[in-house]
């Protein structure tokens, strides 16, 4: 029977527990571990643990796998995930859309009638209806100060309004899809570079106003993707011809996102900066990077991987101060200290795809790196 | 060949007879939404519990399950039940659990996970805290505290041996099937199992002894 080594034993106890081994290295082992203490305690513990293992005990599935499962397979539209309190409100936009539709057909009735115009003695036209909807959003801080408000308009950004960068607590008139865009002064603005620009005769912006559209200026040219991102098919980025303050707010190509983050971001602490990010990419990049040099940022989210976001969002599990409500789609509020939301953005943009155009960590809140930052992010699925 | 061909059809047939889930299985690849929903209910927590084992992370498991379960819908047809389908579907949970155990890796989340965990939890500084347990520690140990120790390790055993211990150990799949779902050797498995077992008691035994090479001295 030949003699074997400690090493050699300890390797082959699991072997040796089952059976495993051959009949000579069997007993050389038996022999090795009749004379060795410090393998006998070895072989305890192998035992051990393979006990503890064994006695690991199954865990009841969660109670979500199935309707997960088929909600994953049967995607419902975006209007049933609403809450149910809330489906009224998709009779809104209905029911605006009919009303214009009624009041342009008897405009055009009235237009084509003269005797029926003469009757009445009223203008073809009717004058031109009120918004149909508004929302106002609560923010403060580094959105009315240091974010542009014209960034997060369509085509006019140029001309700040007073309010825009006076103290906090400002009524702002958030509009959902084309308010876009930090895009609209970063890459997704394209094409209309000039509005980003004050218009000639248009009072002088604010100095923080002027100091972003500079950075603006800058990233645009460095990035050098601008005709691309204006070319892609950015739901909502494009700005549209109409200025804002006629649009309407609410289910535009955000469908309910504004809705939603907006009273979501009342929840939030710190800072906040309220936008929707279509589905480009570019679009991210730029307002990530826009809402990171002003070190502060509420994002919703839009069109993201769900699996992506919740990746992203993995490590941070557990915090009291973040929370997830996948009830309503992916929404997490949250106020991390810049450097855990420079890691959040960076993670999440490299799992969703996107390339971050610089690290956010250089741009957190420079004057306070300890400034906690609010953060919110929407995600539909 | 006709006799080839006839023996692997009743091969086929054989473990779709051994199958309990053939029926089920059939009626689900006709368009039958309940039926695959039933089958969703029959395996959820046999593959819950591996990618839980797997992965060491209760929302994680849970995002993969249901992934399972969508590529298996997607993949019914192709599914031939040359071997049965509960196998079939642990083949695809591992393999999904080893795509996502190496894109944390790429993803250094190990580094996320130091920042972000609880003080206390798993790779914090309960490990520098304790005592050095004595010769007897692992049987002076609480079982219930051993067997966290052991819950905690596991997922530091090398992905492929703990593929293996938790098939073989906690769900208690036969070493063939084991070879069947990972595409190797039967020996492999067994290989694969006692390289697992043994780098578990050494992770365990360090748990117990951090200052020590070995947790235990000489006994009477």
């Amino acid at each position: 029977m030949s003699t074997r080594s400690c090493t050699h034993v300890r390797a082959d106890l699991s072997a040796y527990l089952d059976g495993d081994l051959d009949s000579s290295a069997a007993d050389a082992t038996s022999a090795h571990l009749a004379g060795c203490a410090a393998c006998r305690s070895e072989l305890a513990l192998q035992r051990l643990a393979l006990g503890a293992l064994r006695g690991l005990p199954d865990l009841p599935p969660p109670a979500g796998i199935l309707s997960g499962v088929r909600a994953r397979l049967h995607p419902e539209p975006w209007y049933r995930r609403l809450p149910a309190g809330r489906r009224w409100l998709f009779g809104v936009p209905v029911g605006a859309l009919a009303t214009l539709l009624v009041v342009v057909g008897l405009s055009l009735f009235q237009a084509r009638s003269p005797g029926l115009q003469e009757m009445t003695g009223r203008s073809p036209l009717p004058p031109a209806p009120p918004p149909l909807a508004r929302r106002d959003l609560r923010a403060k801080g580094a959105f009315d100060a240091a974010a542009p408000r014209g960034a997060f308009r369509g085509g006019e950004a140029a001309a700040p309004e007073p309010s825009a960068v006076a103290g906090a607590d400002k009524e702002v008139h958030h509009r959902a899809a084309p308010a876009f865009p930090v895009a609209a002064n970063g890459p997704g603005a394209t094409g209309n570079a000039a509005a980003v620009e004050p218009k000639a005769g248009a009072s002088r912006p604010s100095e923080p106003r002027r100091q972003v559209v500079a950075k603006n200026e800058a990233f645009r040219e460095e990035s050098g993707s601008v005709e691309n991102v204006a070319a892609a098919p950015s739901r909502g980025v494009a700005p549209r011809p109409e200025p804002p303050s006629e649009r309407t707010t609410g289910r535009g190509a955000g469908q309910g996102s504004a809705m939603l983050a907006g009273e979501q971001a009342t929840a939030s602490k710190g800072f906040r900066i309220v936008c929707l990010l279509p589905a480009s990419g570019d679009t991210v990049d730029a307002v990530t990077r826009l809402l990171v040099r002003e070190g502060a940022g509420v994002i919703a989210v839009n069109e993201l991987d769900p699996r992506a976001v919740r990746a992203a969002f993995a490590p941070y599990r557990g915090r009291r101060d973040l929370q997830t409500d996948p009830a309503r789609g992916w929404t997490v509020t949250a106020s991390l200290p810049p450097p855990a939301f420079a890691r959040l953005l960076t993670s999440l943009a490299s799992r969703a795809g996107l390339r971050l155009l610089e690290q956010p960590a250089a741009h957190a809140a420079p004057e306070n790196p300890a400034r906690p930052v609010g953060l919110h992010i929407t995600v539909f699925r | 060949m006709t006799d080839s061909t006839g023996a692997g059809e009743r091969m086929r047939d054989a473990a779709a007879e051994a199958d309990p889930d053939a029926e089920v299985v059939r009626r689900a690849r006709t368009g039958d939404q309940g039926a695959f929903e039933q089958l969703v209910l029959s395996h959820q927590r046999r593959t819950f519990n591996v990618a839980y084992r797997m992965l060491g992370d209760y929302d994680e498991a849970l995002d993969l399950t249901q992934e399972v379960f969508i590529q298996a819908h997607r993949n019914l047809g192709q599914f031939r039940g040359e071997a049965r389908f509960g196998s079939w579907l642990l083949a695809i949970a591992v393999n999904q659990c080893r795509n996502r155990l190496k894109h944390w890796k790429r993803r250094e989340r190990s580094q996320h996970d130091s920042l972000s965990a609880p003080v206390g939890e798993e790779g914090s500084g309960l490990r520098r805290e304790l005592p050095d347990p004595g010769p007897t520690a692992a049987e002076a140990l609480e079982g219930r505290q051993l067997e966290e120790f052991v819950r905690e390790e596991l997922t530091h055993v090398d992905e492929e041996y703990r593929t293996v211990l938790v098939l073989r150990e906690l769900q208690d799949v036969a070493y063939e099937e084991i070879a069947r779902i990972l595409e190797v050797p039967v020996g492999t498995v067994k290989s694969r199992l006692h390289r697992g077992r043994t780098m578990l008691r050494e992770l365990v035994r360090r748990r117990l002894s951090p200052h020590d090479g070995r947790g235990e001295t000489e006994r009477s």
